[in-house]
C-alpha cells in the first residue's frame, strides 16, 4: 500500500469511529410492538393516577414489602403532559417504571376497559444489566371503579390548573400482573396490595419542607439504565422516580458556552476517540464534534436543558458550579429563562389571548417561576467569592438564589438559601437547626447507602438528602423518614 | 479559570489505602486436614531458601521465622510491616500492620501450603481489625469529619514456582469479606447490620534473594472492590471523588519491600 493510501485508509477510519458514536450504555427492555400500551389511550387526565394510585404496597415478589407506587407526570403543555408510574423499592435499590394504557378489551361482553401499566424493572444493586437484575414488568389495576376513575376522567384542559378535581373513589387500588427476565415475555406473577397512604412530606406550616435530591440524574451514567446523567432525559427520568430537586454540573467550554458535565471526559461517561481530557480545554462545537455521552446524548447546553427540564418539570434546579467562572453565565441564562417562560396553569389574571404570547413558553403546570427553581451550587470558598463580586457588580438576575456547601456562615452572610454540605461531617445539628428555624434549605449530599440514609432520616432532620437511587431514598423516608417542622420558605421568597 | 477537581482539599492518599499485602498473616485451611495430605511438608525444591520466604506458600519454614518491611502503592504509599513463622506440615502463621496514619490495620491468620510438582499451593486467611479518621483538623475545608473501624476477613489461595535459583514467583487470589464496620460522621454513629462480600484481589509478586539470605520483594495486585471497601472514605476522600455506589471498581496497586 503506497503512503497515500495508508493516509487515505487512516482517514476512512477516523471518519468511520467519529460516525459510530451512537448509544455504548444498555437500553432497558421493552415490549415488542409498544405491548398493550401501544394499543392503549393514555389516562385523559394524566393527574387521576397519583389520586388512586400513590401509596406504600407490598408486593409478592421481585420488590419486597413497604415499597412505593408513585404517579408522575412530565411532559410541556404544548406536546402534551403525560404521566407514569414507578415502583420505588428498597430491596435491591430496584425500581419499575411503567407507562399507563386505557386498554378497551373486546374479548369480553359487553367489552370493558382495562387499566394497564407496562415498562421495565431494574435492580440498582448490579450496576451491570442482565435477565436477573432487568426485566419486562405488566400490570393491571383493579377494581373497576379506580379504572373508570382514571380512564373516563374528563379530559384535561392544557390551561388548567395541574389536578384531577374529583374525588377519587373511595376504594383502595390493588395491582396485579407478572414480571419477566431481559427481554423475555413476563410470566412470573406479581400482585401489589395497599398497605397505606405516603407519608406527608409537609412541616408545621403546611408547605413541603423533606425533598428527594436527585444526583445528576434519575441514574448515574455508570448504573446503565439507558440515559446518560446531566442530561434533559435523565430530568425526565428524576420526575418519574420520585425526586423532587435535580443536582447538576456546570462548566464552561473554551468559547464560553456553560454546559452540563460532571467531571473530566472519560470513557465511563463518555465516547469518542478525540474526547479525552477536560470540557474546559474544548469549544462547544469541538465538544459536538467529538463527544457523545455514553447513551449517544450530546453533552447540552445549559440554555438548552434548563429551558427543557423547566418546562416539562416541575424539578426546582440546584446549578453546582464546577468552575467560578460559570456562575455569572448561568445566572444571565436564569435571568432571560425567567423572561421567557411562563405560567400557563392558569394563565394570570387578565392576560392577553392567546397565551403564551408569542416569544414565549409555558412553565411546567404547577411549577414555581424560574427565579425560584434556578438555585446556583457554591462548593468552594472562592466560588462564594465570585459569586459575592458578581453580586455587588449587579452580574447577577434580579434575586438568584445560591446555595452554599462548605461553610455554614455564608448561607446568612452572602446570603444563599441553603446549606447542603457532605454527609461526612455528620449530622451538625447545632449549626443545621438554626437554619432551618430562619427558613434556611439544609440537606446533605450525596448518600447512597441504606443505612446511612436511615440514620440520617432519623437523626438529622434534614429538608434534602442528594442520591443516586431516587426509589431507596424514597422507600426508606416512607419507613423511616419524618419531614422536618420548618419548611424552607426562603427558596420561595425573592 | 480554576476546575473544581484538579486540587482536592484532601489528600489523595486517602482514597484508597487498604489492600492486603501479600502473604502477611495467613490462616490455614484445617488443622485437621494436615494429617491427611501426604505432601503437607517442609518446603521442597531445589535451592528453597534455609530459612524460607513470607510470600511464598511454602512459608519460612518449620520453626524459622520473617520479618518484612515494605510498601504498598495504589494511589499514595502505606507502610507494611509483617512477620511469618513456620510451623512444621506445611503451617505457618503470622501478623501484619498497614498504616498511613488517617487509615490502620492490623491482622494476623495463617497458612497453609504443599508441593505439588513443580508448584507450592497454599490455602489461606486471615483477619483484620481497621482503624481510620479523616479531617479532624479541617473539617469544613476537606468536608469530613469522620472516624472509621471494622473487622474485615480474607480467605484466599495461593500458589508459587521457583523460577530461577534465586527468584520464586507466587500468584496470590483473596477474597474480601467485611465482617463489621462502624463509622462516626461527627455526632452520628452508624453501623451497617449485615457482614457482606467487598470483592477480590489478585497479587503477582517476586522474591528475589541473590544472596539467599535477605529477600528483596516487588510485584503487582489488581483489584475488583466495592466502592466502600474497607471503608467509605476510601472512596469519597476528596471533593470531587464519587459517592459510595453499589458498583465494584477495578484499580492496580504495586508493593516492594524486604524480608529480614
Amino acid at each position: 500500500m503506497s503512503s497515500d493510501r495508508r493516509i487515505f485508509a487512516l482517514g476512512l477510519a477516523s471518519l468511520a469511529s467519529a460516525a459510530c458514536l451512537s448509544r455504548q450504555g444498555a437500553k432497558p427492555p421493552e415490549f415488542p410492538a409498544g405491548g398493550l400500551v401501544a394499543l392503549s389511550k393514555p389516562p385523559p387526565n394524566p393527574w387521576s393516577l397519583a389520586n388512586v394510585l400513590e401509596g406504600v404496597y407490598d408486593t409478592s415478589s421481585r420488590f419486597g414489602s413497604g415499597i412505593v407506587i408513585h404517579a408522575s407526570q412530565w411532559g410541556d403543555v404544548a406536546s402534551g403532559v403525560r404521566s407514569s408510574v414507578a415502583i420505588l423499592a428498597g430491596d435491591h435499590f430496584a425500581y419499575a417504571l411503567m407507562q399507563p394504557g386505557c386498554l378497551v378489551d373486546t374479548t369480553t361482553t359487553p367489552a370493558t376497559t382495562r387499566l394497564v401499566l407496562e415498562g421495565y424493572w431494574r435492580y440498582l444493586d448490579d450496576p451491570d444489566p442482565s435477565p436477573t437484575t432487568t426485566g419486562l414488568i405488566r400490570l393491571f389495576v383493579a377494581p373497576q371503579a379506580v379504572v373508570d376513575y382514571v380512564c373516563s376522567a374528563p379530559a384535561w384542559p392544557s390551561d388548567a390548573l395541574p389536578e384531577d378535581p374529583r374525588p377519587p373513589p373511595g376504594v383502595q387500588a390493588a395491582l396485579s400482573g407478572s414480571t419477566g427476565a431481559g427481554e423475555n415475555t413476563p410470566g412470573d406473577p406479581l400482585t401489589v396490595t395497599w398497605v397505606k397512604p405516603r407519608k406527608s412530606r409537609n412541616g408545621l406550616d403546611g408547605q413541603q419542607s423533606f425533598f428527594v435530591g436527585v444526583h445528576h440524574g434519575g441514574c448515574q451514567t455508570t448504573d446503565n439504565c439507558g440515559i446518560s446523567e446531566n442530561t434533559p432525559e435523565s430530568a425526565i427520568l428524576a420526575t418519574q422516580l420520585g425526586g423532587d430537586y435535580f443536582e447538576a454540573d456546570t462548566h464552561l467550554t473554551a468559547d464560553q458556552v456553560p454546559v452540563f458535565f460532571h467531571l473530566s471526559l472519560n470513557p465511563a461517561v463518555v465516547q469518542g476517540v478525540f474526547c479525552t481530557g477536560k470540557v474546559e480545554d474544548y469549544t462547544y462545537a469541538q465538544l459536538l464534534a467529538n463527544c457523545r455521552l455514553r447513551n449517544g446524548e450530546v453533552i447540552p447546553r445549559v440554555e438548552d436543558m434548563l429551558s427543557y427540564v423547566l418546562r416539562r418539570t416541575k424539578l426546582p434546579l440546584y446549578l453546582d458550579s464546577k468552575t467560578s467562572s460559570v456562575i455569572v453565565p448561568v445566572s444571565q441564562i436564569l435571568n432571560q429563562l425567567d423572561q421567557d417562560l411562563v405560567p400557563c396553569n392558569p394563565p394570570p389574571p387578565g392576560s392577553p389571548t392567546p397565551w403564551p404570547p408569542a416569544g414565549k413558553q409555558c412553565l411546567f403546570p404547577g411549577s414555581a417561576p424560574v427565579w425560584q427553581r434556578g438555585v446556583i451550587g457554591l462548593p468552594a470558598a472562592e466560588d462564594v467569592s465570585a459569586y459575592v463580586q458578581a453580586l455587588n457588580a449587579g452580574q447577577l438576575a434580579p434575586n438568584q438564589h445560591c446555595l452554599i456547601e462548605e461553610d455554614a456562615s455564608d448561607v446568612t452572610s452572602v446570603p444563599c438559601v441553603a446549606w447542603m454540605p457532605r454527609y461526612t461531617r455528620g449530622p451538625m445539628t447545632s449549626t443545621a437547626q438554626p437554619l432551618q428555624q430562619q427558613g434556611y434549605f439544609v440537606g446533605f449530599w450525596t448518600i447512597n447507602d441504606p443505612a446511612t440514609i436511615d440514620a440520617f432520616l432519623t437523626n438529622a432532620s434534614p429538608n434534602g438528602i442528594l442520591t443516586n437511587y431516587l426509589g431507596l431514598l424514597n422507600q426508606r423516608f416512607e419507613a423511616v423518614g419524618t419531614p422536618p417542622p420548618n419548611s424552607p420558605y426562603r427558596t420561595t421568597m425573592p | 479559570m480554576t476546575v473544581r477537581g484538579e486540587e482536592p482539599t484532601t489528600p489523595a492518599c486517602l482514597r484508597r489505602v487498604a489492600a492486603r499485602p501479600v502473604s502477611l498473616g495467613l490462616v490455614g485451611l484445617s488443622l485437621a486436614l494436615a494429617p491427611l495430605m501426604g505432601q503437607a511438608a517442609e518446603p521442597a525444591g531445589t535451592g528453597y531458601l534455609d530459612r524460607g520466604l513470607s510470600i511464598y506458600p511454602a512459608g519460612p519454614g518449620n520453626g524459622n521465622e520473617r520479618w518484612s518491611v515494605g510498601g504498598l502503592w495504589q494511589i499514595a504509599p502505606m507502610f507494611t510491616l509483617s512477620y511469618e513463622r513456620g510451623l512444621g506440615t506445611g503451617f505457618s502463621v503470622g501478623a501484619a500492620l498497614e498504616t498511613v496514619v488517617l487509615y490502620n490495620q492490623l491482622g494476623g491468620g495463617a497458612q497453609w501450603a504443599a508441593q505439588v510438582g513443580p508448584f507450592s499451593l497454599g490455602v489461606m486467611a486471615h483477619l483484620n481489625a481497621f482503624y481510620g479518621v479523616l479531617g479532624k483538623a479541617f473539617i469544613a475545608t476537606t468536608q469530613f469529619d469522620a472516624t472509621g473501624w471494622g473487622l474485615l476477613f480474607d480467605p484466599g489461595v495461593k500458589g508459587g514456582l521457583q523460577i530461577t535459583n534465586d527468584s520464586w514467583l507466587t500468584l496470590q487470589i483473596e477474597a474480601y469479606l467485611s465482617l463489621y464496620q462502624s463509622q462516626k460522621l461527627g455526632t452520628l454513629q452508624i453501623s451497617p447490620n449485615a457482614p457482606s462480600y467487598a470483592g477480590l484481589g489478585f497479587t503477582l509478586v517476586v522474591e528475589y534473594a541473590p544472596k539467599r539470605e535477605g529477600v528483596i520483594y516487588y510485584g503487582a495486585s489488581l483489584y475488583h472492590t466495592a466502592t466502600n471497601y474497607p471503608m467509605w472514605m476510601n472512596v469519597e476522600a476528596t471533593p470531587e471523588s464519587e459517592p459510595f455506589s453499589s458498583q465494584k471498581i477495578w484499580y492496580l496497586g504495586v508493593l516492594a519491600g524486604y524480608e529480614f
